[in-house]
């Protein structure tokens, strides 16, 4: 099955963050607890752990870009 | 909340001393106090060049380090002293809630500090400390500076006189403003050993363990230290894509110097100046790490009577 | 007396040393750049950088290589941390070398002037390091610990020569005590880098050096220097050779395989000689 992960809102202000790095490739295997990618926001970095299994299918935006919150930034494919 | 002392003064090892006690305590809150010898600390997704200008940093050898947490770049020395303080997060970012007991501290030792902006805390209108945080697996890094007695005139113009605007980067770029020393504030004089002691009593409650590392992992410290702050990899592989372009005048004639660079590897070069072999300057750049040292290399080859001027260009 | 070989002869700055005497004097300073006749005097302050003899110029011990006079000297003035401060704000110094004449005659050997020194600095520079050239303090671990507490960026303590050449060389001063006083700041302090530095020309075996190497690197030791010995005067003791620049790359090599942080081996190397620049070496730049 096909999961959506989104820019997470980390507060209550926030409306946009920095995907500033990938920790996984496509095509990589993720367990959940395992950090997925790296986003900056206020001075924040901050990791984001995959919360399920799967397989990293797709990076929808490149290191260093600015999405907004809630926005999807990869689909994992779970089994 | 413990501690655990860190007399070291090398920006590179107290780096690695902190991520290390990140990533070893785990259920306790910990606060830290530490002190750089004069180097300049960038956010953990900032372009270098773009931050500050290289080409002076090196001539007055003054070091530069990349931290895990996010935010902007700022000057070290022995006038400012850092804390750090660790503590669980449920995951949303709150500045305040890390920095109310700092600001606390510091009222108690007769600094009339408060809080400014998000994640700065100023006496008057004028910033003496700065911070920035990073998450993972539940625990929260908050680390910042604390303007003591430091140099302001080497910090204005490392900082904020030296922006290179020669880079189209998407990294975090880096706020300015008006910035004073703690020292200067006080009703009582008292030496920044005195002003860390103080601080680290108010902080901790009675009877707060004050821990040490043991030698094996005082040696963990330094392989990570080795291994990562050291590492070309972390320090200038982290460099977030950018495309440089700047021209000018040199040796009497138009140049132009553009590149790109992924991952901190040097692409699309070129040099435009009739005082440059321009295929061997191709040749040298395309593929090359990102590198003062190897730029600098590059620029005697290409130009042995004006290096260091050319090295103006690149950077 | 024998002709110096080429490579000894050195650039005089007279501008830059002009500057710095002046100064010093107006301080009632001393450096032991002036009071040991250093060869480098003119490039360190060019650098930025200067030893200064805190404690008065004048040493209780008489060692044979040394130039530095002997005699009764002046108890501590009270002025001179803040004044040794004061001219390396003026000078713009990067890095301070303090050290002083071995001073036998005070019980802590003069360490509490070392460490409000160091204090000095600190707070009128903030972005000025601090080396400490000590002496062996007599192998007094409080006196020691007086020293370490003001954290210098570096405690060095030369240990001179080669084990078999100690006594002929150097007097009252041991090897085992002068490699103790490095084990015991290593393990009080691991944070702060210690240095130490030998001469050779005594009449060294090649072989002896390589034990002596052995011997402070065991000691958990970061830097080490190897200059060569310039005889002061006929009355010092005699010069067995002048070492050339490949021995000295020679012994470079030997010294970084044998596992130190940092190597300066060069015929005009000294303890202090571009001390910065070994400090930020071993902290890497870049």
């Amino acid at each position: 099955m096909e999961k959506q992960v989104t820019m997470p809102k980390l507060r209550p202000e926030m409306e946009r963050g920095v995907l500033c790095a990938w920790l996984k490739e496509e095509g990589e295997t993720v367990t959940a607890g395992e950090p997925l990618f790296e986003i900056e926001t206020d001075k924040v970095v901050n990791q984001i752990e995959a919360t399920e299994s799967g397989v990293l299918k797709k990076q929808l935006y490149e290191e260093g870009d600015t999405v907004s919150v809630e926005t999807p930034v990869a689909v994992l494919e779970t089994k | 909340m413990i501690t655990v002392y860190n007399r070291s003064h090398d920006p590179f090892y107290n780096l690695a001393f902190e991520e290390y006690i990140f990533e070893h305590i785990q259920d306790e809150d910990v606060f830290l106090l530490w002190q750089n010898t004069p180097c300049v600390v960038v956010g953990s997704h900032q372009n270098i060049c773009r931050e500050v200008h290289v080409p002076s940093l090196r001539k007055l050898q003054i070091p530069v380090v990349r931290r895990s947490s996010g935010g902007g770049t700022v000057y070290h020395d022995l006038g400012n002293v850092n804390y750090t303080y660790i503590t669980g997060t449920d995951g949303m970012v709150d500045y305040a809630r890390c920095m109310q007991p700092v600001i606390e501290a510091l009222h108690a030792i007769g600094v009339p500090a408060e809080k400014n902006r998000t994640c700065d805390i100023a006496i008057g209108a004028q910033k003496i400390s700065g911070s920035a945080q990073r998450m993972c697996r539940g625990r929260v890094l908050h680390h910042g500076t604390l303007l003591f007695s430091s140099d302001l005139a080497v910090l204005d113009q490392i900082t904020t006189h030296r922006k290179n605007d020669c880079f189209q980067t998407k990294g975090t770029l880096s706020d300015i403003c008006s910035v004073t020393n703690i020292c200067d504030h006080l009703a009582q004089p008292m030496t920044v050993e005195e002003f860390q002691e103080r601080l680290l009593d108010k902080m901790l409650p009675p009877g707060s363990a004050r821990l040490e590392l043991t030698q094996r992992e005082q040696a963990e410290v330094c392989r990570l230290r080795d291994e990562k702050y050291r590492s070309w990899e972390w320090t200038w592989g982290m460099t977030p894509a950018f495309s440089y372009e700047k021209s000018g005048t040199f040796a009497g004639t138009p140049i132009t110097v553009r590149y790109r660079a992924k991952k901190g590897i040097v692409f699309d070069a070129a040099i435009d100046c009739a005082a440059i072999d321009e295929a061997q300057a191709a040749a040298a750049l395309n593929g090359a790490r990102l590198d003062p040292e190897g730029f600098s290399a590059i620029c005697r080859a290409l130009a042995p009577e004006q290096a260091d001027a050319l090295m103006d260009w690149l950077l | 007396m024998e002709k110096k070989p080429e490579w000894l002869k050195v650039r005089f700055n007279q501008d830059a040393v002009n500057e710095v005497a002046e100064l010093m004097r107006d301080l009632k300073l001393n450096t032991v750049c002036k009071e040991a006749n250093c060869p480098n005097l003119g490039e360190c302050y060019r650098q930025h950088t200067a030893t200064f003899m805190i404690l008065g110029s004048v040493c209780t011990r008489n060692c044979r290589f040394c130039n530095v006079t002997t005699g009764h000297p002046l108890p501590p003035d009270p002025d001179e941390p803040m004044n040794v401060a004061l001219a390396a704000k003026k000078l713009g110094l990067r890095h301070v070398v303090l050290t002083c004449s071995t001073r036998d005659d005070l019980p802590d050997g003069g360490a509490e002037q070392f460490a409000k020194t160091v204090r000095a600095i600190r707070e009128q520079c903030p972005g000025t390091t601090v080396e400490t050239l000590i002496s062996d303090l007599q192998g007094d671990t409080a006196a020691l610990d007086v020293v370490i507490a003001a954290h210098p960026e570096v405690l060095n303590h030369n240990v001179e020569t080669v084990k078999e050449l100690q006594k002929a060389v150097r007097s009252k001063a041991t090897y085992e005590r002068s490699l103790s006083v490095l084990r015991y700041c290593k393990q009080k302090d691991p944070t702060i880098l210690t240095k130490t530095g030998f001469m050779v020309g005594l009449g060294e075996t090649e072989e002896q050096i390589s034990v002596l190497m052995d011997d402070i690197l065991a000691t958990g030791c970061d830097i080490l220097t190897i200059g060569q010995y310039l005889q002061p005067t006929a009355k010092h003791y005699p010069l067995a050779r002048y070492a050339t620049p490949e021995d000295f790359a020679r012994y470079k090599q030997m010294a970084l395989a044998k596992g130190f942080r940092h190597v300066a081996s060069a015929p005009l190397a000294r303890s202090s000689y571009k001390a910065w620049e070994a400090l930020e070496e071993t902290h890497d730049l870049y």
